[in-house]
């Protein structure tokens, strides 16, 4: 039996800064995940120790996501690299995203 | 990308950080990890046989969704000759690594949800199967390792799920929400669990109307915020952890089983990976699908495979002592070969009486009846191949000094005087060290809980088995009337 032409994948770009810096695809239903982790639970995948997460809120293309502390561009990259790949989405074209997660730090 | 290398997959769990919890201590990093470590570079092997040329035809297979080349471990069984390389793949994988294959359950579970979901959408018109093939694809184009998780912790067994004083014993339903479910529970002794990309959670047994908040299964990524895997922890844990050289350990690299208990605290599962919610009806036959594929494979083949390299090593023990050539012993090791090749050739047979199921599927399982007896057999077989090998090791097996010893100054020279017969000391304290980890260690028990209890597989023999044809051809024989 083939796939129909809809294979079920997801892409969400990660904007840190002014541009997009990374994107990511996984199975249909990663925004969702990572919505959940970050709003509901307040914690980002892979990441354990608690107020990691200053602020995050559902925007109309995605989610906004304050980090705490005073973090270089290269380290939210490295989070959110971690975050994903910890719910099954991995570095993918950045054509097409879904979603935009827009990632900050707090200081 | 279609099938990963060991060393892409090892690059893989080094960006993964589950919640892991292992002898009194939070793991940061699952290669940095001992214990850990022992159970990812078991997955690695079985990634790196799936490289070797030699072994093509047992490690890959064709995606029936994609037709693009996968590992065997992530293929839905088309045909017989599908089932029959799924069993050699069970018996080659634990041959070279001694422990479990820990992406092997997650392969039979795949396969009953594979059978479970068209049957639902059939009946019910819904969409399970649809969504399994499309996460089955994801996973099959990313050569992800799925462990699969069945055993609840069950807790009162007097009780029904729905009855538990703790409900979470058992895995349930908490919230249902637009994009997906939200589940908590207990799943135990879940084998590779840690280093898996992803966990096939499915039903631990047949459930009844009114306990449709227990009817779930789904998919879960490795690292999902909620979920904390607490490993096992015992002497063979202690000893890894804390030896100065793992060369000492019986399995150097590979180790001992390793499994973990999975603690869903509020897990967010979204409905694109989720392939049962509520269905009573179908988690019997879900389940009964999963330990039909798992009897062949665990019983009739890994565990060969473990068998293979007792044998191996009591031959060389036998060797070493200088007792190769007594009659008994020979008796002994042509007994415990028989043990594992009767098992083996239950799960060939299996292999080829299995059949399309449900018809129009197009997902073969194998044969229930020849599947449990091998299970079975091989759960009473694999303490007699062990109790032979401590036979044949001699008390050497457990009461050996540590290897290390031997390099001693002062205690090396007297342990060479004590323990060097037809072999050195070192060859004859390295086989009894290997047979220590089969004898006295963790998988006599293992191998007779695993794939279910010998009790299980005596229940499903008493179904499968037509008795009253058996009567009835004896009554034939005899000459006696029917009444």
């Amino acid at each position: 039996m083939a796939l129909e032409n809809d294979p079920g994948l997801e892409t969400i770009a990660v904007k840190i800064g002014r541009g997009v810096r990374g994107s990511y695809q996984g199975l249909a239903g990663t925004f969702a995940s990572l919505a959940y982790s970050c709003l509901d639970k307040k914690a980002i995948p892979g990441f354990y120790e608690k107020g990691l997460i200053a602020e995050a809120q559902l925007t109309e293309g995605g989610m906004l996501l304050v980090l705490s502390g005073k973090r270089s561009e290269s380290e939210l990259i490295e989070i959110m690299d971690i975050a994903f790949e910890n719910i099954g989405a991995f570095p993918g074209a950045q054509a097409g995203a879904k979603y935009i997660i827009d990632v900050k730090s707090k200081e | 990308m279609a099938l990963k290398t060991s060393k892409e997959y090892l690059e893989s769990v080094k960006k993964l950080s589950p919640r892991v919890y292992c002898g009194g201590k939070w793991v940061k990093g699952l290669l940095d990890n001992k214990i850990t470590r022992s159970m990812v570079m078991a997955n690695a092997a079985i990634y790196e046989l799936a490289e070797d040329p030699k072994y093509k035809e047992i490690m890959v297979a064709t995606s029936h969704l994609t037709g693009e080349p996968i590992n065997r471990n992530l293929n839905v069984a088309r045909n017989i000759h599908d089932l029959d390389m799924r069993q050699e793949m069970a018996l080659l994988t634990s041959q070279t690594v001694g422990t479990c294959n820990y992406r092997c359950v997650g392969c039979d579970a795949l396969n009953s949800l594979a059978a479970t979901t068209w049957e639902m959408d059939r009946d019910l018109k819904t969409k399970y199967n649809e969504r399994f093939n499309k996460w089955l694809a994801f996973a099959q184009a990313n050569d992800l390792a799925v462990s699969g998780a069945i055993t609840d912790a069950k807790g009162d067994r007097k009780k029904r799920p729905s009855q538990q004083d703790e409900p979470d014993t058992f895995i349930h339903l908490v919230e249902k929400r637009d994009d997906g479910i939200v589940v908590r529970g207990i799943k135990v002794s879940q084998s590779g669990a840690i280093g898996s990309h992803e966990t096939l959670v499915l039903p631990g047994g047949a459930l009844r109307e009114g306990e449709e908040a227990f009817a779930l299964a789904f998919a879960v990524q490795n690292g999902s915020p909620g979920l904390t895997y607490i490993c096992q922890y015992n002497a063979y844990s202690a000893e890894r952890e804390f030896c100065e050289e793992e060369a000492e350990i019986g399995n150097p690299v590979f180790g001992q089983r390793e499994t973990s208990t999975m603690v869903f605290d509020n897990v967010f599962i979204p409905w694109e990976r989720v392939f049962l919610c509520g269905e009573t009806k179908y988690c019997g036959r879900m389940v009964t699908r999963f330990a039909k594929a798992h009897r062949m494979n665990c019983g009739g083949a890994c565990k060969v495979g473990f068998a293979d390299l007792v044998i191996g090593g009591t031959v060389l023990a036998a060797e070493y002592t200088g007792v190769d050539k007594v009659p008994h012993i020979q008796e002994k090791i042509i007994d415990m070969v028989r043990l594992s090749e009767t098992s083996h050739a239950c799960a060939i047979a299996a292999a080829m009486r299995g059949r399309e199921e449900p018809k129009g599927s197009g997902v073969f399982l194998p044969d229930d009846l020849f599947g449990n007896a091998a299970k079975l057999n091989i759960a009473h077989g694999f303490w007699e191949i062990i109790k032979n090998a401590g036979d044949i090791g001699g008390g050497l097996v457990v009461t050996m000094p540590r290897l290390k010893d031997l390099e001693d100054p002062e205690v090396g020279p007297m342990l060479k005087k004590a323990f060097t017969a037809a072999a050195p000391a070192d060859k004859r304290l390295k086989v009894a060290k290997f047979l220590q980890h089969w004898a006295a260690g963790l998988h006599g028990t293992g191998t007779w809980h695993g794939a279910g209890a010998p009790q299980t597989q005596r229940f499903m023999i008493s179904v499968l088995t037509d008795f009253d044809a058996k009567k009835k051809m004896a009554k034939k024989l005899m000459g006696m009337k029917e009444e």
